[in-house]
């Protein structure tokens, strides 16, 4: 089965990966959402009309009002502006939790693959623990105990979604160390840590690229569930914080929900629609002909 | 009489509303005619209905009471279940006016030192007679080691003894005005003796099954979701006219004011009123909502005197132009409420003085604020801004005051934490701003003293702010001691003038207290506390 020459990762390579991505029309309109979403984050405070936390005694005006086009809160702050700062929050939270996610599972998975043995065993126990906690469960207990900063919340989502990545990688270098480059390498004497990392990795990178688009959109929705609870951070406007304050009041200014509702939306479907043209990218099994 | 003081008070609450005394916002002002207009309607209607026995009423509670035993503890939903399955000696009428509960009568000495209370003849839910002996172990063993408020009394008294079975003598040592208003079942239960001797009373049983006197009897629990109490048949004042009271514990805002609506609940406490809800609730055809004050309660943020920069009085004065609390009113309090007028609120008005009223003497004016920084020669100040995570009043509130105070250059950042966690932080002085909420019952002695008091840090819902004059608290000493009230007056004027100079606290508002209640419930607020009385409910056929 596995006599075909070792895969490597070259300009021909990508550029076949980014041919297929633009293939598929969701993955585009995927990575337009992204891209359109990074930029609001980014010029958050150019594109803002108002600062997020200032008040007025103008509360409730509906859309459309002078000067506020997505209306007010119940505080007379300007929902356009604090739905644009949201994304800063959530793209933050979402990109730096799949990090921190993609990060861990790469090194459980790629030890746990490539050494084996009873260090196999012992980081998958690891793993199936991590995987069988209920995650916003134990989010919420962490985040009530140690306080809802930004850090917090990144550390907290990105320490609980890593398994599913460390799974995959995992089995990304149990076929892949049994491949002739592998073989190769260790002919040549390279040492363990260059091969697992410098050869097999770049070369397993695909799915998890695949999986780190996932967990962006997950990472964002706990984040924005965390904030709908009321334990995200007070001192930053985040959607979901939005719809926290907004629940009170969802027959009164039902444009207090709806917008940050739709942000979050499509943050998360963005992301989803990305990684599903990753998968196509990556796997040309699935992709269409 | 005795208590000419204590029946005093509550009439001019009411008339301090009416006189104006309070600058009313507009939706104040609707929401009272709006009262107005219900109650025009209402009279003859109710004047036709005769009470009716029978039926089942579901009260709304926020959250699961820690236990039962009101004897123990200050929270709120444990008292509102154990003030209706326990007695105290005396009660308190919708007006303020006391009346004999347990004790058929009471006499107090020419000196107002000594209280004689008679006894009626009553039996505990188990039977057992209610006799002296019970009142003075609940008092001595119970309520003066546990109990917060109670403990206040206690200081004052100097023995609580039982002659014969049937009387108890309470002797002061100086006359204290505010006795009686202690001796209700919110502040002096009278618990079962046979039950608690030689137990320790916060682990007993019995405080999850309570054993009491009242107009109810304990019936089920069901941890997180419902408490249940009967009627008690054998009860020695008017018999309850509901079979049975179910308070549900439903722990989310929204799903409170819907369960009224859709009439899956009878009864939902301002306490536990999302205020926004309340306009929504006032026009539903279904649903009687009132608001109006009962117990005065008032919103204070504290400002910690040992911060840097904060123990400056000018610092402190800037922070009180800095804040439109007016909006804070409006906005996060969703109009129920009156701008804070002084360090006890508008609701005495022997302890409120025109003169230092905070709403003329600090007006919203952020320039003044800067000039007192810039005087003080404060910059760049950060202060962290603690509160219970739970009371969206107090995000909404902080979320005003951050934008507010940013204005005037001070950044202000807020920490929600879970209530115990707040309460451990702030009580040991570990925060800079804080918003808390206190009750007074029926005089300020009872529950605001201890706020401006000197004292040790660390012991939980006494003085935070570190702020610490021995005039005020000679002068709170005397206030508390007097009987008569041109007397406590002039106190309290020069308690005030002190403090609004001072300000160690931002009096933030007088909360108006609200309800809501299905169209057909009737014989709320018979009493004065909201939470008491609920035997006197009945539904009207419809």
């Amino acid at each position: 089965m596995e006599t075909a020459a070792a895969p490597t990762v070259g300009r021909s390579n990508t550029a076949a990966a980014w041919r297929r991505f633009r293939r598929s029309s969701s993955g585009v309109f995927g990575l337009i959402v992204v891209a359109l979403l990074l930029l609001t984050a980014v010029l958050a405070p150019v594109l803002a009309p108002y600062d997020p936390h200032s008040t007025s005694r103008a509360a409730f005006a509906p859309p459309l009002a002078p000067g506020h086009f997505l209306g007010t809160d119940n505080l007379g702050r300007d929902v356009l502006s604090q739905v644009i700062w949201g994304s800063r929050v959530s793209l933050m939270v979402g990109l730096a939790a799949a990090a921190t996610a993609t990060l861990i599972g790469v090194l459980v998975g790629a030890l746990a693959g490539y050494l084996g043995g009873w260090f196999d065993e012992l980081l998958m126990r690891i793993t199936e623990f991590f995987q069988v906690i209920p995650r916003f469960v134990l989010a919420l207990i962490v985040v009530a105990f140690f306080g809802s900063g930004l850090v917090n919340l990144i550390l907290v989502i990105g320490l609980l979604s890593w398994p599913q990545t460390a799974r995959l990688v995992r089995s990304q270098y149990l076929s892949h160390k049994t491949l002739p480059y592998v073989d190769a390498g260790r002919a040549l004497g390279m040492r363990k840590f260059r091969i697992m990392f410098l050869q097999i990795l770049p070369n397993a990178m695909g799915p998890v690229l695949v999986v780190a688009s996932l967990d962006v959109a997950q990472a964002i929705l706990l984040e924005a569930s965390l904030g709908f609870f009321g334990l995200g951070d007070p001192n930053l406007t985040s959607w979901g914080g939005m719809l926290n304050t907004a629940q009170t009041f969802i027959r009164r200014a039902w444009w207090m929900s709806v917008f940050p509702g739709f942000g979050i939306t499509l943050a998360v479907l963005g992301f989803n629609l990305f990684g599903d043209g990753l998968t196509e990218a990556y796997d040309p099994r699935m992709a269409p002909r | 009489m005795i208590d000419s003081s204590q029946g005093d008070t509550a009439p001019l609450r009411a008339s301090s509303l009416v006189k104006g005394r309070f600058q009313m916002t507009w939706s104040t002002v609707k929401r009272a005619l709006f009262v107005f207009a219900a109650l025009l309607l209402a009279v003859p209607a109710a004047a036709q209905e005769t009470p009716v026995k029978g039926g089942t009423a579901i009260v709304i509670l926020g959250s699961d009471p820690e236990h039962l035993n009101v004897g123990i503890s200050t929270s709120y939903p444990t008292a509102a279940v154990g003030a209706n399955i326990y007695s105290g000696l005396v009660r308190s009428r919708a007006d303020g006016r006391p009346e004999g509960d347990l004790a058929s009568s009471w006499t107090v000495s020419d000196d107002n030192l000594t209280y004689t209370f008679t006894l009626r003849q009553a039996n505990f839910h188990d039977g057992t007679p209610v006799t002296s002996a019970d009142v003075v172990y609940s008092m001595l063993q119970i309520e003066a080691p546990n109990h917060g408020r109670f403990k206040t009394a206690y200081d004052q008294i100097a023995s609580i003894e039982a002659p014969d079975a049937q009387t108890v003598v309470i002797t002061l040592k100086a006359p204290y005005a505010p006795l009686l208003s202690l001796l209700t079942v919110f502040d002096a239960p009278v618990l079962p003796k046979h039950v608690f001797e030689g137990t320790d009373p916060l682990t007993n049983p019995a405080n999850d099954a309570p054993i009491g006197s009242g107009p109810f009897k304990f019936a089920n629990w069901v941890r997180g979701e419902r408490v249940e109490i009967v009627r008690n048949d054998d009860y020695f004042l008017e018999e309850a006219l509901l079979d049975k009271i179910i308070f549900r514990i439903v722990p989310q805002d929204v799903a409170r004011s819907t369960a009224i609506e859709v009439g899956e609940a009878d009864l939902l406490w301002g306490f536990y009123m999302p205020p926004a809800d309340l306009p929504r609730l006032e026009s539903d055809p279904n649903v009687n909502t009132w608001t109006g004050i009962t117990i005065p309660a008032l919103y204070f943020v504290f400002i910690n005197t040992n911060t840097p920069g904060l123990d400056d009085a000018r610092v402190r004065q800037a922070i009180m132009y800095a804040v439109d609390r007016e909006q804070v009113v409006d906005q996060a309090q969703g109009g129920l409420g009156q701008a804070g007028s002084g360090p006890f609120g508008g609701g005495f008005a022997y302890a409120y003085d025109e003169s230092t009223d905070f709403r003329t003497r600090y007006p919203y004016d952020p320039e003044k604020a800067k000039a007192l920084l810039a005087e003080a020669g404060v910059s760049g100040l950060q202060l962290r801004f603690v509160y219970d995570s739970a009371r969206g009043a107090f995000a909404a509130a902080g979320d005003i005051m951050r934008d507010q105070l940013r204005q005037v250059g001070i950044d202000l950042v807020l920490q929600p934490a879970e209530r115990a966690v707040m309460v451990d932080r702030v009580y040991s002085g570990d925060y800079d701003l804080t918003m808390q909420s206190f009750t007074s019952g029926g005089d300020p002695t009872i529950g605001y003293h201890r706020i401006y008091r000197s004292a040790a840090p660390g012991t939980p819902f006494v003085n935070a702010t570190g702020y610490s004059n021995p005039d005020i608290d000679a002068w709170l000493d005397q206030a508390g001691g007097l009987a008569d009230q041109d007397a406590r007056a002039e106190y309290y004027g020069k308690i005030n003038e002190v403090l609004a100079n001072d300000v160690p606290v931002m009096v933030m508002f007088d909360e108006l207290a609200s309800e809501a209640s299905s169209g057909n419930l009737r014989g709320m607020r018979t009493l004065l506390d909201q939470r008491d009385g609920l035997e006197f409910l009945w539904f009207a056929p419809r």
